[in-house]
C-alpha cells in the first residue's frame, strides 16, 4: 500500500500551465481569464496589480514570455495575454488601489537604487507599512526604464500606485560602504554622518551596479536559498534586480519575490532569498484544442471590451487532468485521484481498528478495472492497481458488502460446477486446448461449438477446457478463494498435459497471464487468422453498412490480436471503421463487476462508449456484446459473422436463468456432439413453471435475481405459511433471503406453477423476525 | 396509510409496528407493516427502493 501511496508525489494535478510558469511574477492567467470571460474587469486589473506591482509599466514593456509558452502557438497563434493586459487597464474603471488600514511598523527599510526593482520592493513594504527609504545615486528615478519607455507614463503609474502609501526619496545619495547602513555591524567602519540604519536593505543598484559583496542569488531552477543575501550585523541585505544580471521584468519580479523574504526574516528571523520554482510538468489537454483565429482589434492596436473577452475565451485554460478526462471513475465521482489515494488508504484500514470508516468503498466497488488511468497519466500513478489492492484489503477486513458480487460468485461456482464445467480431451493430450471463457457458452452453445468444430478440424487433438478463468474472485478481493480458484485451474491445465490454451475472451487471457505466466495463451482470433479461417461464407452475412470495431479494454495494446481481428473483418469484406481513439477508450462498463454496488456509474460508462460511434459495433469480447445489446446499441460479434451465429446482430440477449440452461446445453451438446457420449444430463429447469410480463422479467434480470430464486422464495412462503395476501389484488408477497439479498416477490398460485407480479430486492438485513411476543417461531 | 395488508398465516390485519434491521454492522429499528400475532414483515416496494436503499447507500458512503 506504501508503495501505491507514494507514486502520487509526483502527481501534477497542481501543475500550473506553462504561461503562468515562464511568467516572472508566475501570474495566475487562468484566473485572469475567467475574470475577463466574466468581463469583471477591476477584478482582471486587480489580478494584475496583485502579481506585477505595476500594471501600466508592465503591461507596456513585458516581452511576454507568457506567449512563447502558449500550447496554442502551434496550431494558430498563441492566446495575447500582452494585449488582453492592456486592454484590461483600458478597460477598468477603478484603478485607485485600496486604502488599508495597518498599523505602522518600527523596523525600517531602506532600498539602494529606485529602478524598477528597487520600486517594486519599496512599494510592496511600503504596503506593509514600514517605513521606506529609497537611496538613489542620480538624480531621477526608474533607472534604466527611461530607456525603453515614455518617463512621464511611467512617473505616473509610480505615482499611482504609491497614492496611498509614503516613502522617503533621497535623489543624488551614493552608498560607498554597505556596512554604514547596517545595524550592529562592524563598530570601526560605522562612519555615516547621521548614524542612520535599516533593518532590511535591498540592493538593486541596476545593470553593472554596485554589489557590496553580497553573493549572487543561485539560478538553477528548483534551487534552494544560497545566495542573494547576507546578514551584516543585523541587517538582512538583499541583492536583486538587473545587477544581478536579470532583464528588467525579472528584476521586478525579484523586488517583489525579496519583500515577502524580507517580511518573512523580520518576523520570523529566518534569512531565506526567494527560492526558483520548479518547471511545471503539466500536460494539457490537446484534445480540446481547436483551431480558433485570434482576435485582432478592429480599431487602432487595443483590443476592446468584448474583443478581450473573445480572445480569452480562446484559452483553454492548461492543467493537467489527463485523469479526470480519460478515466471514467475519476469523471463520475469527480475526485481527482490523491483524494481517492487518502480516502483508499483510509478505507483499508484493517477490521478492528480505530478508524472504521470506508469513504471509498463505493467507488472502489464501482472501479471497471480497466487500467486506462494508469496508461493516460502522464507519470503513471498506478491508481488502478492501488484500486484492485485495496479490493482484496476492504475484503480482508469485512469492508465490501457481500451483496455486491454475490450474482457473480454464485455464477462462477455455476460455471466451474458439474452441470457446466467441461475439461475434455481428444485421444490424448493435445496441444492446444480451447478456452471459450465462461460467458460465451451462455450466451449460445453456438459461440463454443462452432469455433471448436473448426479448430477440432485443423487440429484434430485440441481438447476443451470449460470453466471460469476466476477473474470475478479477484474482481471481488477474495484473495483466498482467487488462490484456490487459480490453484484448481492450473490443475485442469496439467491433467490436459500443459496445452497452449486458444483464448476466446481477452479478459481471461490477461488474467491467465498475469496470474499463471506458466501457461502459454493464444487469442482464438489470431489463431483462425493464422490457421487461415475461410472466410467466403461468411462475405455478405453481415449488414452492408460500416461497423465500428470496438476493442475490449482487456486487448488494449494487443497489436497482434487487434490486427487479426481487422484482417478476419476484411477478408469477410466487412467494412469496419476505427473508432476516434482507437483503443484507447475505458471498459464497456461490465468490468470490475461494479453495477451491482453502484449501477448508476456502470450506466454511464456504457453510455460513454456507446456515444463512441453512431455506426453498430463489431466486438470480440461477449461482454462488451451484452452491456451494448441491453442498451439497444447494435453490437455483433465477430463469431457471429464468422460462423453465421447472430451476423445481422438481431437476436436478443438471453436472460440469466436461460444463460444457465444455455451453459448445461453446450455441457450436454459437446459430449453428444463431439465424444457421440450419451449422457443422463437433465437440462436445466426451474421446479416451478413461472409466467411474468417482459416488463417484469427484464426487472428480474437487472437485480440480477435467477428464477431459481424466485422458486425458492415461494417455496419457503407456501412450506411456512409466512406470506402477506394483499387484498386490493388478490396477490400474496413473500420473501427470503438468497445469499446476503432479501428478495420480494409478489406472486399468484395458477394450476401450474406461478404468476410473478413483482419482485423487489434489498442488501439490509431483517433481524429477529422470529422471536415475537417472547416466542421464537422456525423460519 | 398505506395499503390493507393480511397475514395469510394468522388471518388478522398487519399493523404498523418496529422491527429491526441491520447493515454492515449496524442495526437499527423502524416502524413497518407487521402481523401483530406472528410478528410476519412485510416491506412495500416503495419502501425498499425509497427510504430503504437511501439508507443502505448512505451506509455504504460511511
Amino acid at each position: 500500500m506504501q508503495d501505491y501511496y507514494k507514486q502520487f508525489e509526483t502527481c501534477r494535478e497542481h501543475d500550473i500551465p506553462a504561461c503562468a510558469d515562464v511568467c516572472p511574477f508566475r501570474m495566475d492567467v487562468i484566473a485572469l481569464q475567467d475574470k475577463i470571460v466574466k468581463e469583471r474587469f477591476n477584478a482582471a486589473y486587480k489580478t494584475i496589480r496583485d502579481a506585477v506591482v505595476f500594471p501600466g509599466i508592465v503591461s507596456e514593456i513585458c516581452p511576454a514570455y507568457c506567449e512563447n509558452a502558449c500550447i496554442r502557438k502551434d496550431i494558430d497563434a498563441p492566446v495575447q495575454i500582452k494585449s488582453m493586459e492592456r486592454s484590461v487597464i483600458a478597460n477598468t474603471t477603478r484603478k485607485t488601489p485600496n486604502r488599508y488600514n495597518l498599523p505602522a511598523r518600527k523596523k525600517t527599510v531602506a532600498v539602494v537604487g529606485a529602478g524598477l526593482s528597487g520600486m517594486g520592493f519599496a512599494f510592496r513594504m511600503a504596503s506593509k507599512k514600514y517605513p521606506v527609504t529609497i537611496l538613489e545615486k542620480t538624480g531621477r528615478i526608474g533607472g534604466h526604464l527611461a530607456e525603453i519607455m515614455d518617463e512621464e507614463k511611467f512617473i505616473a503609474e509610480f505615482e499611482l500606485q504609491f497614492q496611498n502609501e509614503e516613502y522617503e526619496l533621497r535623489l543624488d545619495t551614493e552608498i560607498d560602504d554597505i556596512k554604514t547602513l547596517c545595524k550592529n555591524a562592524d563598530p570601526q567602519s560605522r562612519a555615516c554622518d547621521d548614524g542612520e540604519t535599516f533593518d532590511i536593505i535591498y540592493v538593486a543598484t541596476g545593470k553593472d551596479g554596485e554589489t557590496f559583496g553580497i553573493p549572487m542569488p543561485e539560478t538553477a531552477p528548483g534551487a534552494g536559498s544560497t545566495g542573494g543575501c547576507m546578514k551584516i550585523g543585523d541587517t538582512a541585505v538583499f541583492i536583486g534586480g538587473e545587477v544581478c544580471g536579470k532583464d528588467l521584468m525579472h528584476g521586478l519580479a525579484d523586488g517583489i519575490g525579496v519583500a515577502a523574504c524580507a517580511e518573512s526574516f523580520l518576523k520570523t528571523g529566518k534569512l531565506e532569498y526567494p527560492a526558483q520554482p520548479k518547471a511545471t510538468k503539466c500536460v494539457p489537454n490537446e484534445d480540446i484544442l481547436v483551431e480558433t483565429s485570434p482576435v485582432i482589434p478592429l480599431s487602432g492596436d487595443l483590443l476592446s471590451g468584448d474583443e478581450c473577452k473573445a480572445e480569452a475565451e480562446r484559452c483553454i485554460k492548461c492543467k493537467c487532468d489527463a485523469c479526470a478526462v480519460r478515466c471514467d471513475l475519476v469523471s463520475y465521482f469527480d475526485k481527482m485521484p490523491v483524494k481517492m489515494r487518502d480516502e483508499i488508504f483510509l478505507s483499508c484500514k484493517p477490521a478492528g481498528s480505530l478508524v472504521h470508516k470506508s469513504p471509498a468503498r463505493k467507488y472502489v466497488a464501482a472501479c471497471t478495472m480497466c487500467g486506462l488511468m494508469t496508461e493516460e497519466c502522464p507519470e503513471h500513478i498506478d491508481l488502478c492497481g492501488m484500486i484492485k489492492f485495496a479490493r482484496h484489503k476492504m475484503h480482508e477486513a469485512g469492508k465490501v458488502p457481500a451483496a455486491y458480487r454475490q450474482y457473480f460468485m454464485r455464477d462462477m461456482a455455476f460455471a466451474n460446477g458439474e452441470l457446466a464445467a467441461l475439461k475434455k480431451s481428444v485421444g490424448g493430450p493435445g496441444k492446444y486446448a480451447f478456452f471459450p471463457g465462461c460467458n460465451l457458452g451462455a450466451l449460445d452453445p453456438d459461440y463454443v461449438i462452432k469455433p471448436y468444430r473448426w479448430l477440432l478440424e485443423k487440429q484434430p487433438d485440441t481438447s476443451i477446457l470449460l470453466r471460469c478463468c476466476s477473474i470475478p474472485v479477484d474482481w471481488d478481493g477474495n484473495t483466498e478463494q482467487h488462490q484456490n480458484e487459480i490453484t484448481s485451474l492450473k490443475n485442469d491445465w496439467e491433467d490436459l498435459g500443459k496445452p497452449i490454451l486458444i483464448m476466446a475472451c481477452m479478459s481471461c487471457q490477461k488474467h491467465i497471464r498475469e496470474y499463471l505466466p506458466e501457461i502459454e495463451t493464444v487469442s482464438l482470433y489470431e489463431i483462425l487468422q493464422q490457421w487461415g479461417f475461410d472466410t467466403s461464407e461468411a462475405k455478405g452475412a453481415a449488414q452492408d453498412g460500416p461497423y465500428a470495431i470496438f476493442d475490449p479494454c482487456s486487448a488494449r495494446h494487443e497489436n497482434d490480436v487487434r490486427s487479426s481481428v481487422r484482417s478476419l473483418l476484411s477478408a469477410a469484406d466487412i467494412s469496419a471503421n476505427e473508432l476516434p481513439k482507437g483503443d484507447r477508450h475505458g471498459c464497456c462498463g461490465f468490468g470490475g463487476m461494479g453495477d451491482v454496488a453502484v449501477p448508476e456509474f456502470s450506466e454511464y460508462v456504457a453510455k460513454k462508449r456507446i456515444e463512441l460511434s453512431d455506426d453498430p459495433y463489431v466486438v470480440y469480447c461477449s461482454n462488451c456484446k451484452d452491456i451494448f445489446c441491453d442498451r439497444g446499441k447494435r453490437a455483433v460479434h465477430i463469431l457471429d459473422i464468422l460462423f453465421d451465429i447472430d451476423p445481422k446482430g438481431i437476436y436478443s440477449q438471453p436472460d440469466l436463468t436461460q444463460r444457465r440452461a444455455n451453459r448445461v446445453r453446450l455441457k450436454k451438446r459437446l459430449l453428444e456432439e463431439i465424444w457421440k457420449e450419451k449422457t443422463e444430463m437433465k437440462s436445466y429447469e426451474s421446479k416451478y413453471p413461472l409466467t411474468m410480463k417482459d416488463e417484469i422479467r427484464e426487472k428480474v434480470n437487472k437485480q440480477k435475481i435467477l428464477e431459481e430464486d424466485i422458486c425458492e422464495v415461494i417455496d419457503h412462503a407456501e412450506k411456512t405459511g409466512r406470506r402477506t395476501f394483499i387484498p386490493a389484488t388478490g396477490h400474496y408477497r413473500a420473501y427470503k433471503e438468497i445469499g446476503n439479498i432479501t428478495c420480494w416477490v409478489e406472486y399468484t398460485p395458477l394450476d401450474s406453477g406461478y404468476e410473478i407480479h413483482n419482485l423487489y430486492t434489498h442488501r439490509m438485513k431483517i433481524e429477529l423476525e422470529a422471536v415475537w411476543n417472547g416466542r421464537k417461531t422456525d423460519l | 396509510m398505506e395499503e390493507k395488508l393480511i397475514c395469510d398465516k394468522c388471518k388478522v390485519e398487519m399493523e404498523e409496528l418496529e422491527a429491526q434491521f441491520s447493515y454492515l454492522g449496524k442495526s437499527f429499528r423502524h416502524k413497518v407493516s407487521r402481523c401483530p400475532i406472528c410478528g410476519q414483515v412485510c416491506l412495500s416496494e416503495e419502501l425498499v427502493n425509497g427510504r430503504m436503499s437511501e439508507v443502505t447507500s448512505m451506509m455504504e458512503d460511511k
